[in-house]
């Protein structure tokens, strides 16, 4: 079914913005990818990500607050829409399957 | 240090960003670049900054120009689609006008495109810029001749010493009845005798046989699938026989071998290919260089250079040939087989070609005839568009953007195009094979053009038609300023509509050179078929006698003839009025003039009804007589021209000429001259009437034509029953050859009359359209003045002044339309009429008539609202100021 596939940076910017939560905007992003992953992502194809996904349903997106570090430009902050959350819960029960598959003890 | 990002990168994003992400994208890209800053130095944070506003140069984040994002709006588009339909329904007048005028222009416009497009592919197979026709120029009996034929050596000749011929073919038509076991048979135009080299020079695929041995052998035949089924029906033709019969003999011929149909698109049209050696049988004495001459092809080995070999060849000819043929000076031409259709006119062509400059001319006149079109929509709609002024008033004050309302206009003026690109396809689909043989004068296949990349131009030119005719209304009524528009203080903006009267102009122009033209076209043939003649062709028909048996009897089907009640006249002829060829040339010596020694002049042989039966005018003397017996042998009447070339005014009559005919055997008269008879255009009108001599020939070699002078008036077809039924009595089982004088004229002009057909029938659309286009500046000038006739009326003006001032609008357009045209339509056409030996005087009065026919157009067009606004109740318009 069309839009409901998600690749890998896609699934990865999806669990990034569900982690952070209310601070879950481009920047953020890119920083959380690369403390957890230790991948540069750059800020242009986050963007595109979160747009796509945000098209796709699987998150909605709100302006948030501006700081003058921005110089003065407002966020948009993301969060998961219900069918964002179930696609990642469908994704990790795929994943688990598939593991206990190769491992049965894998939990 | 600097501490901010390049300017120009952030400017930069700023252009090509979607204005909806533009915020958080620079915040996300200064808040990185801050961070750089304290982390890497400001000289780092720049460098990076760049690639990262590089960067986000994704189609995503891309602006969209206007027009796409609103391509994208499905529901937008359908409400401007909607509002086009609803402005055509409020005004179906108007509309329906405008819509009627666009078709006519498209159509005109795809049917002489298909005519350019057809008129070009002719002979163009693959490798046939190899293949080339040889044709010979000549001088004969003192005139130059362009021949499309050569002599039967010259091929055998040319291939023994020129390496570079690959093969050669050629061909020979005859005119003769062909037959299976029966009574019954056909007459044949095109049975080619032909080398079996064919199938090498032209490549045609061969359905049944065997193409390598198919015309090898004599008397072997090759016939098209149409013939094969035509005398064969279904079965198989292989090994039948066909038999072929001219005057004295029959012979039996062989199928050996089925090819499929000759193009259409082709300058040969061949339906039986005979084998050349047979030839040797039917006609013995063929291998000579003076009769009969044949049409010679040959195929080049590639990459030689035509030019080249066309020298060797005359070099060729003139080491080898035979002395006596040397003398007419020939020289041969190598003409490309792909470039016949358009551009050769010899004598002796297949049929009739086309001329280049014509087909041309016409594809130019498709495109004038789309741009007065193109004209007229402009004109109609921005004078409609002004009258929808509230409209856009209205939707400018709701907020409506100028884009917007761009889009809009264009949606309306694409509807329009596109509505009637399809009916125009609709229509040429309905009337496309009727109306082209009509027009064309040949079948033209509509779905060999009807392409997928027909349509593929069809579409962009739909696109390109659509901003062209969209361009000015919309610009116009998007500048529309909303208060002005609501308050109706629109004059501003029309200003004195000089650009619309500019439009109107070029189409008045435009349609009166075309107008010009055709009468032009029309009264130059009118007057070389009715008037220059110099001898009746109404009611005259000829009777061909092709039989021995007839010719000798001829007197008495003369005889019988003579007595319906119908026929005014008969008489005998060996050769027919009006065509190119054919008429015989004999030797002549003058006793008066020995210095001019023996000569040959075109010669008629007739008997003593033949002046009177086509009422040629004698300038002096006398006509043949029966009461003379030494008319019969000794009496010759010349014609004007000849009189003139001997420097004999009145008195040639009484001179002696000796005139060596040829009536089974050489012949020599010692005549008189006793009459001299007005100059008539025995031959093509297109030359100058060259010197004659008629004299009484009553030996039945000659006497192949009876000619008939029919009472005016009467049934044609009852006519020709009792013309039919006395042959029958004289010749039970041959159908009669006829042919009407009037028709065999009009066939020698057929081209002439079919341009004159096509230019007459695109110019009345052209009018028609120009028309349309009075009836738009009409409708603008009489709104934007409403006021001012109201208050005219209020104050008494009649109707006549206020019909006046409308009329006087467009009269001073046509004064200037004329001003324009007439000096192009004079240049033209004095440049045209040089072509012709004899011409028509195209006078004042023809401009004038010309004028008078733009005018009364005019005065119709406009005649609906001018009585309109004439009549209307001031009132209603002046109440609500």
């Amino acid at each position: 079914m069309k839009g409901t596939f998600i690749g890998e940076l896609e699934e990865l910017v999806l669990l990034t913005s569900a982690f952070l939560a209310n601070e879950a905007y481009g920047v953020a992003i890119v920083a959380e990818i690369k403390a957890t992953t230790g991948r540069e992502v750059n800020i242009g194809a986050i963007h595109t990500v979160l747009h796509r996904l945000e098209r796709k349903g699987f998150l909605t997106s709100r302006l948030g607050g501006a700081t003058s570090e921005r110089g003065g430009r407002r966020k948009r902050i993301f969060s998961l829409t219900p069918s964002g959350e179930s696609a990642l819960t469908r994704i990790f029960q795929i994943r688990t399957r598939l593991y206990k598959k190769i491992q049965p003890t894998f939990s | 240090m600097n501490h901010s990002p390049p300017k120009w990168t952030i400017k930069f994003l700023r252009w090509f960003c979607r204005p909806v992400f533009l915020e958080e994208v620079e915040g996300d890209l200064t808040e990185i670049f801050r961070s750089r800053v304290r982390e890497r130095g400001s000289d780092h944070a720049r460098r990076t900054f760049i690639f990262d506003v590089l960067k986000f140069l994704r189609w995503t984040m891309l602006r969209k120009p206007d027009f796409a994002v609103y391509s994208l709006n499905r529901g937008l588009w359908l409400y401007n689609m909607k509002i086009a339909f609803r402005v055509f329904r409020r005004n179906l007048l108007h509309s329906t006008i405008n819509l009627f005028g666009l078709t006519m222009g498209i159509l005109s416009f795809i049917v002489l495109t298909i005519y350019y497009l057809n008129e070009n592919s002719f002979d163009r197979f693959p490798d046939s810029d190899q293949i080339y026709r040889i044709a010979t120029s000549l001088e004969d009996d003192g005139y130059y001749t362009e021949s499309a034929q050569s002599p039967v050596p010259i091929l055998p000749m040319l291939v023994q010493d020129l390496p570079q011929i690959r093969s050669s073919v050629r061909l020979l038509p005859l005119t003769g009845y062909l037959k299976k076991a029966g009574p019954l048979r056909f007459r044949e135009e095109q049975l080619v005798f032909t080398d079996e080299t064919f199938f090498e020079v032209f490549q045609i695929s061969v359905l049944k046989g065997n193409m390598e041995e198919a015309l090898t052998q004599p008397f072997t035949m090759v016939l098209t699938e149409e013939k094969a089924a035509q005398y064969f029906g279904d079965g198989n033709a292989i090994g039948e026989m066909l038999i072929f019969e001219d005057e004295d003999n029959q012979f039996e011929f062989t199928v050996t071998a089925v090819v499929s149909n000759f193009s259409h698109h082709s300058h040969l049209n061949v339906d039986f290919l005979v084998s050349f050696q047979s030839l040797n049988q039917v006609m013995p004495w063929h291998n000579n260089w003076f009769y009969p001459t044949l049409h010679s092809y040959v195929r080049l080995v590639p990459d030689h250079d035509a030019g080249e070999v066309e020298i060797a060849a005359n070099r060729v000819l003139q080491n080898y040939a035979e002395e006596k043929y040397l003398e007419k000076s020939p020289e041969l031409v190598f003409q490309p087989v792909h470039t016949l259709h358009l551009s050769s006119d010899r004598q002796g062509e297949w049929e009739p070609n086309s001329t280049q400059i014509n087909v041309q001319y016409f594809f130019v006149l498709g495109l004038i005839i789309l741009g007065i079109a193109m004209i007229n929509y402009i004109n109609l709609s921005t004078a409609n568009s002004i009258q929808r002024s509230k409209e856009i008033g209205m939707k400018k004050a709701m907020g409506s953007s100028r884009p917007q309302l761009i889009r809009q206009f264009f949606s309306e003026s694409f509807l329009m195009v596109s509505g009637s690109a399809i009916i125009s396809l609709v229509l040429l689909l309905l009337f496309w094979s009727p109306f082209s043989t009509q027009l064309f004068g040949r079948q033209i296949s509509l779905y060999e053009f009807l392409t997928l990349r027909f349509l593929t131009y069809g579409l962009s030119v739909i696109f390109l038609l659509t901003l062209a005719a969209g361009f000015y209304p919309t610009l116009l009524v998007s500048r529309f300023r909303t208060l002005d528009v609501l308050r109706n203080r629109l004059s501003g903006y029309q200003g004195k509509g000089i650009q619309r009267k500019i439009l109107v102009t070029i189409q008045f122009s435009i349609s009166m050179v075309l107008i010009l033209a055709t009468l032009l076209l029309v009264e130059q043939y009118q007057y070389l078929l009715r008037k220059g003649l110099g001898f009746q062709k109404e009611y005259r028909v000829a009777i061909k006698l092709v039989e021995e048996e007839d010719k000798k009897n001829y007197k008495a089907l003369k005889d019988a003839l003579k007595q319906l009640s119908f026929v005014d006249n008969v008489a005998v002829s060996n050769t027919i009025l009006g065509s190119e060829t054919g008429f015989y040339g004999f030797e002549i010596s003058l006793p008066d003039k020995p210095e001019l020694g023996t000569f040959e002049w075109y010669t008629l042989g007739v008997d003593e009804d033949y002046l009177d039966t086509y009422g040629l005018e004698l300038t002096a003397g006398r006509d043949f007589s029966r009461s003379l017996a030494t008319d019969q042998h000794e009496a010759v009447i010349i014609n004007e021209t000849a009189a003139r070339y001997l420097g004999w005014k009145g008195d040639a009559v009484g001179k002696g000429l000796n005139l060596t005919i040829y009536t089974g055997k050489r012949e020599t008269r010692n005549a008189k001259i006793i009459g001299v008879v007005r100059d008539f255009h025995y031959q093509s009108l297109y030359e100058s009437v060259k010197p004659l001599v008629i004299y009484i020939n009553k030996h039945h070699y000659y006497t192949d034509n009876l000619n008939l002078k029919l009472q005016p008036g009467g049934s044609v077809r009852d006519r020709i029953n009792r013309i039919e039924k006395i042959y029958g009595q004289f010749n039970p089982d041959k159908p009669i050859e006829l042919v009407f004088m009037e028709e065999r004229i009009a066939h020698t002009y057929h081209r002439e009359l079919l341009n004159t057909r096509i230019l007459s029938i695109f110019t009345i659309l052209s009018i028609f359209i120009a028309g349309l286009g009075v009836f738009g500046l009409i409708t603008f000038s009489t709104h934007k003045r409403i006021k001012e006739i109201g208050i005219r009326k209020v104050l008494g003006a009649s109707f006549l002044q206020i019909s006046g001032i409308f009329t006087k609008e467009y009269l001073y357009l046509i004064v200037v339309a004329c001003v324009i045209s007439w000096p192009v339509v004079h240049w033209f056409s004095t440049k045209w009429l040089q072509n012709f030996a004899y011409s028509v005087d195209f006078g004042i009065l023809n401009y004038l008539a010309g004028f008078s026919v733009v005018l009364i157009i005019g005065l119709i067009s406009s005649l609906h609202r001018i009585i309109w606004v004439a009549k209307m109740n001031p009132v209603d318009h002046l109440r609500n100021e």
